[in-house]
C-alpha cells in the first residue's frame, strides 16, 4: 500500500495533466447546456410537458448511472433501483426521524449507495458477469421485500411521504416540486453528471478501468490493482442513481417500495442499452427517447406494452450499439467524406 | 298518410331540434371531465377492468340522460399498472389536461401518493375501491374523498358475525402486507371480544406460488375456522391450492376481498359455502340498486355489476350530484359541495363526512351460494351505517 | 415430514422451469428474461387446448407449440444476435415480454383463470397420516422424469455430447465441426418446450394470469445462478435446495421466507464464485 501510494500519485498527475487540456471544452459545453436548461421553462409553457421532461431527465440520470457502470466495468446491473430507492427512502426517513438538517440528508443519500457499493463491490465486481448481475438484482428485491414490510416506520406497501423543511439549501422547497423549476434543477444535474463522468473516464482512472474491463489479467500482471478501481466505478455509479432517487424524492414528496422493485431496474437497464452505452450520454438519450415513446402510446392504447415491446425488439435488432452508436457511425461517416471532400 | 308523414317530419325536427339544443347547451357549459388513472395491464388489470366497466356505464347513462348538470361528461382512462409512482405521473397528466376530477385507483398505496399532490394540481379525487384507513385518516387531504368501505369498517363488520359462530378456534391466513396484517389485526380483536381463541397466524408474502406450507400449518393447528385476507391472484392459488388439501372441508372458511365476484366467477366450486364480507353486491334489494343492476344488463348483456363495479358506480354517482349541486366542474367548488353533503347512491341516502370525507355507508356478510342459478357471494346480514362506518377518523385534521 | 414434501413439490416445479433457462443459456449465453412469458404462454396454451381437448393432450400441444416457437425464436433472434454482447439479446428477451403479454391479454382476456386436475389426479393419499393431494405427487414425477430423460439424453447420445461441449464451450465445439446452429435450435426448442410443460403442470396450483411470469421468473434465475449457469445437476441440486429452504422458511421463519432463495444464491456466490456446479475458470 504504502509502496503503491507514490506510484499511483504520479500516474493521476500525469493522467490529470493530460485531461486539463480538455477539461476547459467539457466544462463549457455543460456550461451552455444547462445555461439553455434554464431558458425551457420560458419556450414550454405546458406544466404538463415540462412535469413529463421532468421526470424523463430523472430517469435519465437513473440510466446514466447504469450505462456507466457497462462502460466502465463491462458489468451490467439488474438491481440499480436499489440506490435509487435507497436514496429516496433515506430522504423520507430523515424527513420522518428528523436525524439530520435535510441539506445533510441529500448528501447522505448520495453517499450512503456510493459506500454500500464499493464494500459491495470489492466482493461482487469479481464475479462472472452475469452472477454479478443477479446479485445486484438479490441485493435490491432483498430492500424490496424490506420496505414492504416495514409498517411501522415506512408504511410497508402504502409507502411514505417525504416530509421536507420548507428551504432546502436556501432554495424555497416549493421550486423543487413545481415543474418549471425542478425541470432546471434536474437538467442541471444531468449535464453535471454527464460532464463530471466524462471527465472521470478520459481521465487515467477512467482509461484504466476500460482496460481493466478488456482484460484483467493482463492488467493485473502490468502491475494495477483491479479490484478497487472496479468497485470505485460501482460506487460512482450507485451515487449517480442515489442523486436519481434524491430528485425523484424531492419532486414527487412521497416514496414506495416500487422505487426499488426490479421492474424499475430493468426499465433504466433498457433505457440505457437502447440509448449505447459506449457514449457516456447514449443512456439519457435513451431514457428521454423511451419515456417520451411509452408515454405517447400510453395515451394513444392500453395495448402500449405490445408496441413498445415490438420497438425495443426492431431497434436492438437494428442497432445493436444503440442510438449513440448510430450517432458516433454517421458522424464518422460524414467526417470521412468532408475529409475526402477536401483532398 | 299525410299525417303519419308529417308525423315523422315532426318527430324528426323534434329530434333534430333537441339534439341541437343539447349540443348547444352543452357547448355552452364547460364539459365535466373525469380522469380515471387506473391499472389497465400489469397484474390487477382484472380489477381495472371491473371499475373502467363502470365508469364508462355511468358516463353513458349520464349522457343519455341529458348530460350532468347539463353538461357532457368526458372520461379519459391512463394506465398505472398500479405502481404508486406511475399513478402519481398519470393522475398529474390527467390533470394537466383539464381531466381533474378523478377516481376509481385500483391500490392504496397508488391513492396515497396521489393524494397530497391534489391541492397543486388543483384538482380532486374520489377513492371508489381502496381500503387503507389512512385515505380518510392520517394522510386525509381536503381534496380526497372516499366512497367505499375503509378496513376500519369491514374489521367492525367481523364481530357482530363472528358472535353467530359456535366454532372456538380460528386460525389467520392474510397476506404480508399493510392490508392483510390490518385485516389479521381486526380479527384477532373480534375473536377476543368474542370468545374465540387464534390458535395459528400466517402471513405469506405477497404474490406466493406455493401455500402448501401454509395450509399444512392451519391443518396441524387444529383450527375449526379460518379468515382469510387474500385478494387477486393470490387469493385465486391459495383458494385451488386449500381446496386439493380438502382445508375447506375441514374448516369454516370466512374472508375479506378472498371470494369476490370475480374471484368466484373463477374459482366455481372451489369457494362454494365460504363466507365473506361484502361491500357491495348486485343481489341486494333496494329499489335503486335493482334498476341499476338491470340497467347494467342492458349495457352488458348477460353480466351483473361487481362489488368493485358497484361501489366505483357509487363513486360517479357522488361526483355527479356534487357537481350539479355545486353548479361547477371547478375541482374546489365540487369538493365543498361534497363535503357534508348527502347523495342518493344506490346503497340509499348516504353523508360525505366532512370531518374526514368518508361516505358513511352500511357494510354486509354474507356467502357463497347459487344466485338464479350463478354461484355469487350473496349478503345475509346487513350492519347500518352508524355500526359499519364508525368514526370520523381522529386521526384526520382537515 | 409433509413439510419437506411440500417442498419438494416447489423445487420439482422450479426445475423444470429452471432447467430450460440452462439449456437456452448453455448453448446461446442468452439471459432469457421472458422465459416466465413462455411459462405463462405455456399455460395458456395448454389451458386453451386442455378446453376442447383434455389435460394430456393440452399438455402435448403446449410442449409442442412451444417447442416450434422456441425452434423459431433461436432461427429469426437468437441466431442473427450470436454475435452481439448478451446485453442485446437480453434486450430483446425483454421485449419479447411485453409483447407476449399484452397479446396473451388480448387473446385471452384480463380475467385471472383456474384450471382443475385432471380427474385422474384429483384426488388425495394419505400420507403419513396427512391427506395429500395426488397432483403434487405428479409435479415430483415429472421433473423426475424431466430429470432422467435429460439425463439419459445428454450422458448416451451424440446429440447429447455436442450438447454438453457447447454449454461448456460454444467456440472451441464450432470449431470442431459441430454445427452448433442447428444444435441451437433443438436446445432452445426443447427449453421453450420445457416451459410450456411446467406451464401446463402450474395450471391446477396457481392463477392463470398475463403477468404470472413476473412471479416466478427471479426464483428461476436464482436457482440458475446458484446451479452454476450451464450445469444441468447443479440446477437440479439447486432447485430442490432453494425449494426445501425456501418452504421450511415458511413454516418457521415466514417473515424472511420470500428472501431465502436469495441469500442461498448469495452464500452460495460467496464460496464458489462459479455456483454449486459451474466449470472452474
Amino acid at each position: 500500500m504504502s509502496s503503491a501510494v507514490p506510484r499511483d500519485k504520479a500516474k493521476v498527475a500525469a493522467a490529470s495533466i493530460a485531461a486539463e487540456r480538455r477539461t476547459p471544452t467539457v466544462v463549457l459545453a455543460a456550461g451552455l447546456l444547462a445555461a439553455a436548461g434554464f431558458a425551457v421553462p420560458w419556450v414550454v409553457g405546458s406544466q404538463l410537458a415540462l412535469t413529463l421532461m421532468t421526470q424523463a431527465v430523472i430517469h435519465a440520470i437513473l440510466a446514466t448511472s447504469i450505462g456507466f457502470m457497462i462502460r466502465q466495468n463491462g458489468l451490467t446491473s439488474f438491481g440499480h433501483a436499489a440506490f435509487f430507492g435507497m436514496a429516496a427512502y433515506l430522504m423520507a426517513l430523515n424527513g420522518k426521524l428528523d436525524a439530520m438538517p435535510a441539506e445533510l440528508a441529500v448528501l447522505a443519500a448520495i453517499a450512503v449507495p456510493a459506500a454500500f457499493a464499493f464494500f459491495a463491490g470489492l466482493i461482487i465486481v469479481r464475479l462472472p458477469a452475469l452472477s454479478f448481475s443477479m446479485l445486484t438484482l438479490a441485493v435490491a428485491q432483498s430492500l424490496y421485500e424490506l420496505m414492504l414490510r416495514w409498517r411501522g416506520l415506512a408504511g410497508g406497501d402504502d409507502g411514505m411521504a417525504v416530509r421536507l423543511p420548507s428551504r432546502l439549501f436556501g432554495i424555497d422547497i416549493e421550486l423543487f416540486q413545481a415543474p418549471s423549476s425542478m425541470f432546471v434543477v434536474s437538467w442541471c444535474a444531468l449535464v453535471a453528471v454527464i460532464a463530471i463522468l466524462t471527465l472521470v473516464a478520459r481521465s487515467h482512472f477512467g482509461v484504466l478501468t476500460v482496460a481493466i474491463r478488456e482484460n484483467e489479467e493482463r492488467a493485473r500482471y502490468v502491475g494495477y490493482h483491479t479490484l478497487v478501481p472496479r468497485a470505485l466505478v460501482f460506487a460512482l455509479s450507485a451515487a449517480v442513481g442515489g442523486l436519481a432517487g434524491v430528485l425523484f424524492a424531492l419532486y414527487n414528496a412521497f416514496v414506495t417500495p416500487g422505487a426499488l422493485h426490479w421492474s424499475l431496474s430493468g426499465e433504466a437497464l433498457i433505457m440505457a442499452v437502447i440509448g449505447g452505452p459506449q457514449a457516456i450520454w447514449g443512456p439519457a438519450l435513451g431514457a428521454v427517447i423511451f419515456f417520451v415513446v411509452k408515454n405517447a402510446m400510453g395515451d394513444l392504447t392500453e395495448h402500449w406494452p405490445a408496441i413498445i415491446g415490438a420497438m425495443l425488439i426492431v431497434v436492438t435488432v437494428l442497432l445493436p450499439q444503440g442510438i449513440s452508436g448510430l450517432l458516433n457511425r454517421l458522424n464518422r461517416l460524414n467526417r470521412r467524406s468532408r475529409e475526402a471532400g477536401k483532398a | 298518410m299525410i299525417d303519419s308523414k308529417r308525423a315523422t317530419f315532426l318527430g324528426l325536427s323534434a329530434v333534430a331540434v333537441s339534439a341541437v339544443l343539447a349540443t348547444s347547451a352543452w357547448a355552452a357549459k364547460e364539459p365535466l371531465k373525469i380522469g380515471v388513472p387506473t391499472s389497465l395491464t400489469g397484474p390487477y388489470s382484472q380489477l381495472g377492468d371491473e371499475v373502467k366497466r363502470a365508469v364508462e356505464f355511468a358516463v353513458n347513462e349520464a349522457n343519455a340522460a341529458g348530460g350532468v348538470d347539463g353538461r357532457k361528461v368526458e372520461v379519459r382512462f391512463l394506465d398505472t399498472e398500479a405502481k404508486p409512482d406511475l399513478a402519481r405521473q398519470q393522475a398529474e397528466k390527467l390533470a394537466l389536461e383539464g381531466y381533474n376530477i378523478m377516481t376509481a385507483t385500483i391500490a392504496s398505496s397508488e391513492v396515497l401518493a396521489i393524494g397530497p399532490m391534489l391541492g397543486r394540481w388543483n384538482a380532486l379525487y374520489v377513492a371508489t375501491v381502496t381500503k387503507a384507513n389512512d385515505i380518510t385518516g392520517k394522510q386525509c387531504q381536503p381534496r380526497l374523498f372516499r366512497v367505499n368501505r375503509p378496513d376500519y369498517s369491514d374489521a367492525a363488520v367481523i364481530q357482530p358475525w363472528l358472535a353467530t359462530r359456535s366454532e372456538a378456534k380460528w386460525a389467520i391466513v392474510a397476506a404480508d402486507y399493510a392490508w392483510g396484517r390490518g385485516s389479521g389485526e381486526g380479527f384477532r380483536n373480534a375473536a377476543a371480544a368474542t370468545g374465540k381463541t387464534v390458535v395459528s397466524e400466517n402471513y405469506p408474502p405477497l404474490g406466493s406460488n406455493d401455500y402448501a406450507a401454509f395450509i399444512q400449518k392451519v391443518l396441524d393447528s387444529g383450527a375449526q375456522g379460518m379468515w382469510v385476507a387474500l385478494a387477486g391472484r393470490d387469493a385465486i392459488t391459495f383458494a385451488r391450492q386449500a381446496k386439493q388439501f380438502g382445508l375447506f372441508d375441514k374448516v369454516t372458511t370466512a374472508g375479506i376481498s378472498f371470494t369476490t365476484d370475480g374471484t368466484v366467477k373463477v374459482l366455481g366450486d372451489v369457494v362454494k359455502g365460504i363466507n365473506t364480507i361484502i361491500n357491495y353486491s348486485a343481489t341486494l334489494d333496494t329499489p335503486a340498486n335493482r334498476k341499476f343492476v338491470s340497467d347494467w344488463a342492458k349495457a352488458y348483456p348477460g353480466d351483473s355489476p361487481t362489488n368493485f363495479g358497484g361501489e366505483t358506480y357509487i363513486g360517479m354517482q357522488v361526483i355527479f350530484q356534487a357537481v350539479k349541486k355545486a353548479g361547477s366542474v371547478k375541482p374546489a367548488d365540487v369538493a365543498k359541495a361534497m363535503a357534508g353533503g348527502t347523495f342518493e347512491t344506490i346503497l340509499g341516502t348516504q353523508l360525505m363526512r366532512k370531518e374526514d370525507h368518508q361516505l358513511v355507508g352500511p357494510n354486509y356478510f354474507g356467502i357463497v351460494e347459487a344466485v338464479n342459478g350463478t354461484l355469487r357471494p350473496a349478503i345475509k346480514m346487513t350492519v347500518p351505517a352508524q355500526t359499519a362506518t364508525p368514526g370520523p377518523d381522529a386521526n384526520c385534521k382537515l | 415430514m409433509i413439510q419437506v414434501i411440500n417442498g419438494l413439490v416447489y423445487g420439482s416445479f422450479l426445475y423444470v422451469l429452471a432447467v430450460g433457462l440452462v439449456l437456452i443459456f448453455g448453448l446461446r449465453r442468452v439471459t432469457n428474461f421472458a422465459h416466465g412469458s413462455f411459462f405463462m404462454l405455456g399455460a395458456y396454451v395448454s389451458y386453451a387446448a386442455a378446453a376442447h381437448l383434455g389435460f394430456w393432450t393440452g399438455m402435448i400441444v403446449s410442449v409442442a407449440a412451444l417447442a416450434v416457437f422456441g425452434a423459431l425464436l433461436d432461427r429469426f433472434v437468437f441466431r442473427p444476435l450470436s454475435r452481439e454482447e448478451p446485453i442485446v439479446t437480453l434486450l430483446v428477451t425483454f421485449g419479447l415480454l411485453f409483447v407476449l403479454e399484452d397479446a396473451v391479454r388480448t387473446i385471452w382476456g384480463k380475467d385471472y383463470i383456474s384450471v382443475s386436475a385432471p380427474e385422474a389426479l384429483s384426488g388425495s393419499v394419505t400420507l403419513f397420516g396427512s391427506q395429500f393431494p395426488t397432483y403434487r405427487l405428479f409435479v415430483i414425477a415429472v421433473a423426475i422424469a424431466v430429470a432422467l430423460g435429460l439425463a439419459v439424453w445428454l450422458r448416451s447420445t451424440k446429440v447429447g455430447l455436442y450438447v454438453r461441449a457447447s454449454s461448456v464451450d460454444p467456440v472451441t465445439t464450432a470449431m470442431q465441426g459441430v454445427d452448433t446452429d442447428r444444435l441451437s435450435a433443438l436446445v432452445v426448442a426443447i427449453g421453450t418446450g420445457l416451459a410450456g410443460l411446467s406451464g401446463t403442470i402450474a395450471g391446477p396450483l396457481m392463477a392463470l394470469s398475463p403477468s404470472m411470469g413476473g412471479y416466478i421468473i427471479i426464483d428461476c434465475f436464482i436457482v440458475v445462478v446458484t446451479g452454476g449457469l450451464t450445469s444441468f445437476t447443479g440446477a437440479f441440486v439447486a432447485a430442490l435446495v432453494i425449494g426445501q429452504f425456501h418452504n421450511l422458511g415458511l413454516v418457521y421463519v415466514p417473515e424472511v421466507a420470500s428472501v431465502i432463495p436469495l441469500l442461498i444464491m448469495a452464500a452460495v456466490l460467496g464460496l464458489r464464485p462459479q455456483g454449486l456446479a459451474g466449470p472452474r475458470k
